[in-house]
């Protein structure tokens, strides 16, 4: 086809972008991925048994407060290499903080504890269901924001990916946190972490698959 | 530079106001700017230019959304160009070819930040091992021989081509990863 040609047929085509274009649609592939998690969630684990007594516990509150500070920093970072001529900048500092604060808090926690119970602190109950579930619940949140890729211009598929791959295993792990008993920071730290972190290595493979372009 | 950048920045946010005139008369300005662009650094056929130009046409076209009005125009469009010049590089391989003088010309993000580019290709070479690094730099920036590099360096003429050949290679994996670290 003639370039001219081409350039007449997009411009057949040219809708109003709003200023914010980059956040909505993120936000819209994130409130979709998230709710289905949700949806799934309830079917398979439902809400933890004692959520309402739960619910006025510190613990229970830390939980989102570090989901939810790794959500919006990846949030941030995913709308920079959603641009082809912004870096990643000093946005991982506010990704590695909230790890950070859990760490130290962990730490705190196993040196208080009497060492024969430092195991159970950092195993719960639930370890070998809790990375499973954030790694499962994060797939419909991921599959938005490859969507939501495809109108953005990411230079480097391959970070771009994990970013994402994070930003979804973030937003699955808040939701997971409701049906969650556990209410250690050492327990966080490890598996919640862990859940993530296969979720970024994953992101860095479907990064390099799905988001060239 | 600037003058453009202030006209084709106008063009593109009436575009992204919906003015499907402003958006087809920047798709205009853009084709001419890109034909350019890819001439400069790429000695391939007329046809497969016009391939790259139009496949970054598009590209601005379908995710103009991840332009932010805040920032430079050209500054974003050249870094699709880039990206797509690049990525013809790797998929295309043999049918596109950089002429070795215009390798620095990768880095460059179009009479934007040339120096900037000049500090990273310096950065970039001296992350190389000594033999590529002074290989490359007295065949292709000092412009000596193969025999000649060879006797400076002592490296046998046949190692003055490979570490000139694996070097270049390195240098070019690099841009692709590091391509967008300025910011």
């Amino acid at each position: 086809m003639q370039t001219d040609q081409l350039i007449d047929q997009l411009s057949s085509d040219v809708p109003r972008v709003s200023r914010h274009a980059i956040s909505a649609r993120l936000g819209i592939a994130l409130a979709i991925g998230g709710g289905a998690a949700f949806a799934i969630l309830l079917a398979a684990f439902g809400l933890r048994p004692d959520f309402v007594e739960a619910s006025a516990t510190a613990p229970f509150w830390m939980k989102w407060a570090f989901t939810l500070s790794v959500a919006w920093a990846s949030f941030l970072i995913v709308g920079r290499l959603g641009q082809p001529d912004v870096g990643i900048g000093w946005g991982w500092l506010g990704l590695v903080a909230p790890f950070a604060v859990v760490l130290m808090m962990a730490i705190g926690e196993l040196m208080l504890a009497a060492p024969e119970q430092r195991g159970a602190l950092v195993l719960g109950r639930t370890a070998s269901i809790c990375p499973v579930a954030i790694v499962g619940l994060a797939v419909p949140a991921f599959v938005g924001l490859l969507w939501a890729f495809r109108r953005l211009a990411p230079t480097r598929p391959g970070l771009a990916g994990a970013v994402a791959g994070v930003l979804a295993a973030s937003i699955s792990a808040s939701v997971y946190a409701f049906a969650c008993p556990e209410q250690t920071a050492s327990f966080m730290i490890v598996w919640y972490s862990l859940g993530m972190s296969v979720c970024g290595a994953a992101g860095v493979l479907a990064g390099r698959w799905w988001l060239r372009w | 530079m600037t003058a453009s950048e202030t006209r084709l920045k106008a063009l593109m946010i009436e575009g992204l106001e919906g003015d499907a005139a402003a958006h087809s008369r920047l798709l205009g300005e853009l084709a001419r700017m890109l034909r350019g662009f890819y001439a400069r650094r790429i000695s391939g056929q007329a046809a497969d230019i016009e391939d790259l130009v139009q496949e970054t046409l598009i590209a601005v076209h379908t995710r103009r959304e991840s332009y932010d009005r805040e920032r430079p125009f050209t500054a974003w469009a050249f870094s699709i160009a880039r990206y797509k010049m690049i990525d013809a590089f790797r998929s295309r391989g043999a049918r596109v070819t950089v002429p070795i003088e215009e390798v620095d010309d990768l880095f460059a993000d179009d009479a934007h930040d040339g120096i900037a580019a000049g500090i990273a290709i310096e950065r970039l070479m001296a992350e190389l091992p000594a033999n590529q690094r002074l290989s490359i730099q007295h065949t292709k920036v000092d412009g000596l021989s193969v025999e000649e590099t060879a006797k400076r360096t002592g490296l046998s003429p046949s190692n003055v081509k490979i570490s000139v050949h694996r070097g270049l290679k390195a240098l070019m994996t690099r841009v692709r990863k590091g391509d967008t670290d300025a910011n």
